[in-house]
């Protein structure tokens, strides 16, 4: 058994421990909101927080995870005024979806660590991939949110 | 034998993350109908009503007593928004109150049982306006006027005297009320005598609006439901492997080497499944599946293309252009013209083949007994699946359910193909047990069924005195883009019967694909001359966003610049006379003053004729889309800025692009993104992406290897402007991608000298001094 510490809640889960994060969370607890895009860490549709950093659960053994702070897309996106989430709905981010879990996990990391970030800062830190091309989108929504998190 | 699955493996804490989101087990019967989704737009498994009940008042709409429309769609959602567009061709008609519609996807089961109810159910071609706009306006119209059928048998008084807005129907003498709910059942009962025409473009209050789509917020709190997310009671998961060279076969493989391992629950051999003959390996979840996949003993037959790499490939199709070809047009008198000519400018273009590599990796659910089966799917062709799945299954249609999930990208091949016949296939064999297959992306990149298209083709021109061509030749060599697709079953009604037509007075074989812009030539050359040679390769080639445009429109937007630079000449302006120089016939839907129009706004907005910094090149291409058997155009021009370090270090600065308007655009909201996001997908391939087989196996293994343009290389200035014109256009889905690559190719030209003919640059040295 393997104890994790997911969106605050434990979970005892009974899986080898070199399982992937991701997929403990998606086919043994049903969190489904983390997408499985490549399994090598590179697209980014995995992304989760692990101690509030952004980090890409196809590549994390829950073996090695301990009592870490796991926090998934569900623990965001059910927070109704979000200011990430808000603003992704604002700007109309999304076209067909799939990344964007990633996508807002990896923002609402960058704007807590740097809520003005400038362009360079969003190039540097928004390397998840987006298929159908929402990057525009993506560049405006994150500086919406960091509007939203101005007034507070 | 199957071991009972652990339960344990499906711990679903509902609590976990506090109030109101509850964890799915999806599609096993009724769900808990939560507050919210009362007022959604659109239920996370959007296969489903957000809220049952209503009156269905044809196979479209519904309506609540509470004037609630349900509006079914007849397309698959991708992220282009139909599941908002539709509803909107629908609703400009039926003239209800916008807030209260909500939309779901038809029932493909239905469709094929009640023989094509919704008339036609894929998603291909972006042709979702062009195909239904006129439907869907019907459909609504027919729907409002059996409405006031209706409330003037309630009321007795002449239908003429009744009004429509918002959900209400007034007498407008007496300034009787009532509402769309009210009288929904009775209005089901009416037969019209005859169908209401259908409203003009210039009567439109809700198309051409910017709408905010239905389902962008269930994909922001990621509440959206993908194929990949289905999870069923006692359901268990197979990941495959195909042989890695195309045409290989599966020789053997040694199950008891894995028979151990943890939640394994089977080997199955799948012949003549898919792309290529594998296997798959069964267990209680995905992760156990791979891993014991991973570990598998197999042997493979290399199978004949073991020693075919792309070299290989690219040598056959240069063969064929450095000799004369099948000669499907060939007006005046070219090869004439060349023997005497003394100024001839000359190119070949290589460009490879692409894959569609959706964020969402292939993947199938399915459950299969001796009477019934059920698929969960994301797909761009949910009856054409279901045909596939029936005849897998050896069920009548009629029993077989697909649940069309959102999907995770199309892009030309989204769904129905090598995964959903291995669920099938897998499916029987468990006898009811459900299975779900999920592709790795390295399986997803060494399979696609099929690839888009690798082409090459040399360019002659003999320039006259003036500069101006006098002569023309295109030889082109390609796989067909219709080469596998699956609404191949369902398409007669609709596009060319078959891909390969008979052309021109010789009627040479071909696949039209292939001759997709020269049939009709839109630059006035006296002398003109197209050879196509069609390749069928071991390598499995379909559509892929834009088809068959994507090659020819390189080829000869690149070429024309060409020309124009060797003739020392303004690349626009040589255009502008060579357009103006084409006869009026040349363009489909007399389209040859827009083609003006379109150049002269695109050499405008990008600032074409200002002095540029050393390094800097404005590129132009521009295309309408034209299909060789009419079918309507979407006039694009693109100007792309580019700087070039003298190291070579490509840079898009800026990206113009001028589109055709016609008549109206459904969602300007949604038609901008694609715009945008086209702009992305055509990057890549200019950038680095291409597919490349080494011995009959496919090179890129990972978005590492097949990397799509990102953030940082996603161009900041990206502006869209508009022509309006006298038509409907054919769409807005893939029509500006192909011209990317050759205006990026021109702007490079232009800033450096250095002509690239084949893409993607990472093979190329671009440095200049």
């Amino acid at each position: 058994m393997v104890a994790l510490n997911i969106n605050g809640k434990r979970f005892d889960v009974d899986v080898e421990p070199a399982t992937p994060l991701l997929w403990v969370l998606r086919d043994t607890i049903g969190l489904t909101g983390t997408k499985f895009g490549c399994g090598a860490a590179i697209c980014g549709a995995c992304t989760v927080h692990v101690d509030g950093s952004p980090m890409r659960s196809c590549a994390l053994r829950v073996g090695m995870l301990g009592d870490r702070e796991i926090t998934t897309i569900e623990a965001i996106a059910e927070q109704k005024d979000h200011p990430v989430v808000a603003a992704w709905i604002e700007e109309q981010v999304p076209q067909c979806g799939y990344c964007q879990a990633g996508q807002i996990m990896t923002a609402t990391a960058l704007l807590a660590s740097n809520p003005k970030p400038s362009d360079a800062d969003i190039d540097r830190e928004m390397t998840n991939i987006c298929r159908c091309g929402t990057y525009a989108e993506i560049r405006a929504a994150i500086r919406k949110a960091s509007e939203l998190m101005a007034k507070g | 034998m199957a071991s009972e699955l652990d339960r344990r493996q499906f711990l679903v804490a509902t609590a976990a993350v506090g109030g109101g989101m509850a964890l799915w087990l999806h599609g096993c019967g009724p769900q808990p109908v939560e507050a919210a989704l009362v007022q959604a737009r659109v239920n996370p498994q959007p296969w489903l009503p957000p809220t049952e009940g209503g009156v269905e008042i044809n196979p479209w709409i519904v309506i609540d007593p509470d004037d609630r429309v349900l509006i079914r769609v007849n397309q698959s959602e991708v992220g282009q928004g139909v599941l908002t567009s539709n509803p909107m061709m629908i609703c400009e008609e039926l003239e209800c109150d916008w807030s209260k519609v909500h939309s779901m996807f038809a029932d493909p089961n239905r469709h094929i049982r009640e023989n094509n109810a919704y008339r036609r159910l894929y998603t291909a071609a972006s042709s979702s306006v062009r195909l239904g706009r006129e439907l869907y306006q019907q459909a609504g119209a027919s729907a409002r006027e059996r409405l006031k059928a209706a409330a003037a048998q309630e009321w007795g008084v002449p239908v003429e005297e009744i009004a429509t807005a918002n959900s209400v129907l007034t007498h407008t003498p007496s300034g009787r009320t009532l509402r769309y709910g009210e009288v929904a059942a009775k209005a089901a009962t009416i037969t019209l005598e005859r169908e209401p025409a259908i409203k003009t473009p210039d009567r439109y209050t809700l198309i051409g609006t910017r709408v905010p789509r239905f389902d962008v917020e269930l994909k922001s709190r990621a509440q959206a439901v993908f194929g990949i997310d289905i999870r069923l009671p006692d359901m268990v998961y197979a990941a495959t492997k195909q042989s890695p060279a195309y045409g290989g076969r599966l020789q053997s493989f040694s199950f008891d080497a894995i028979r151990s391992m943890p939640g394994v629950i089977a080997a199955v051999p799948m012949e003549n499944i898919g792309s290529a003959s594998g296997v798959a390996v069964v267990a209680d979840s995905w992760w156990r599946a791979k891993a014991a996949l991973d570990k598998l003993p197999v042997e493979w037959e290399p199978g004949p293309n073991a020693n075919q790499s792309t070299s290989d490939l690219i040598e056959a199709y240069r063969a064929k252009i450095n000799q004369t070809g099948p000669v499907a047009i060939d007006e005046g008198d070219a090869d004439a013209v060349f023997r005497r000519a003394s100024k001839i400018v000359e190119a070949e273009y290589v460009l490879p083949h692409q894959a569609h590599a959706q964020m969402e990796p292939p993947n199938c659910t399915a459950q299969v007994t001796a009477d019934r089966a059920e698929l969960w799917l994301g797909t761009q062709a949910p009856d054409a699946a279901l045909l596939m799945a029936a005849k897998i299954a050896g069920l009548s249609p009629s029993n077989v359910f697909v649940h069309n999930c959102f999907e995770g990208g199309g892009f030309g091949l989204g769904g129905c193909h090598g995964e959903l016949e291995q669920a099938v296939t897998i499916a029987k064999a468990l006898n009811g047990r459900p299975v779900k297959v999920v592709w790795s992306r390295e399986e997803d990149l060494a399979h696609v069924n099929g690839y888009h298209p690798m082409g090459v083709a040399k360019l002659t021109a003999a320039l006259g005195p003036d500069g101006m061509p006098i002569a023309l030749r295109i030889r082109v060599a390609g796989n067909d883009a219709l080469e596998y697709t699956p609404v191949q079953a369902t398409i007669q009604n609709t596009f060319q019967a078959s891909p390969l037509i008979e052309y021109g007075p010789n009627k040479v074989r071909l696949a039209h694909q292939l001759l997709r812009g020269f049939h009709l030539f839109p630059y006035g050359v006296p002398n003109f001359k197209v050879e196509v040679n069609t390749m069928k390769t071991f390598v499995p080639c379909s559509t892929w966003r834009s088809t068959g445009s994507y090659a020819n429109v390189f080829y000869l937007e690149s070429f024309i610049e060409e020309l124009a630079r060797a003739a020392g000449q303004d690349p626009v302006e040589y255009r502008r006379a060579l357009i103006a120089a084409a006869r009026p016939e040349a363009f489909e839907d007399n389209a040859k003053d827009d083609w003006l129009l379109a150049l002269n706004t695109v050499a405008e907005k990008a600032g074409w004729g200002r002095a540029l910094p050393k390094g800097t090149g404005i590129g132009f291409a521009m295309d309408d889309r034209k299909s060789v058997a009419p079918r309507g155009i979407a006039l694009v021009a693109l100007a792309a800025t580019v700087s070039v370090t003298p190291s070579g270090e490509v840079t898009v600065e800026r990206l113009d692009i001028v589109h055709d308007e016609g008549h109206a655009i459904i969602n300007p909201e949604a038609a901008e993104r694609q715009v945008r996001g086209m702009m992305a997908w055509g990057l890549g391939p200019v950038f680095s992406q291409e597919i490349t087989f080494r011995n009959g196996v496919v090179e890129q293994t990972n978005y590492d290897s097949y990397a799509p343009v990102k953030m940082d290389l996603f161009p900041k200035d990206i502006a869209i402007h508009y022509i309006k014109t006298n038509r409907w256009i054919s769409g807005i889905g893939e029509e500006a991608v192909p011209l990317i690559a050759p205006a990026i190719c021109n702007a490079i030209h232009m800033a450096t000298g250095k002509r690239a003919r084949s893409i993607p640059l990472s093979r190329q040295d671009l440095s200049w001094t």
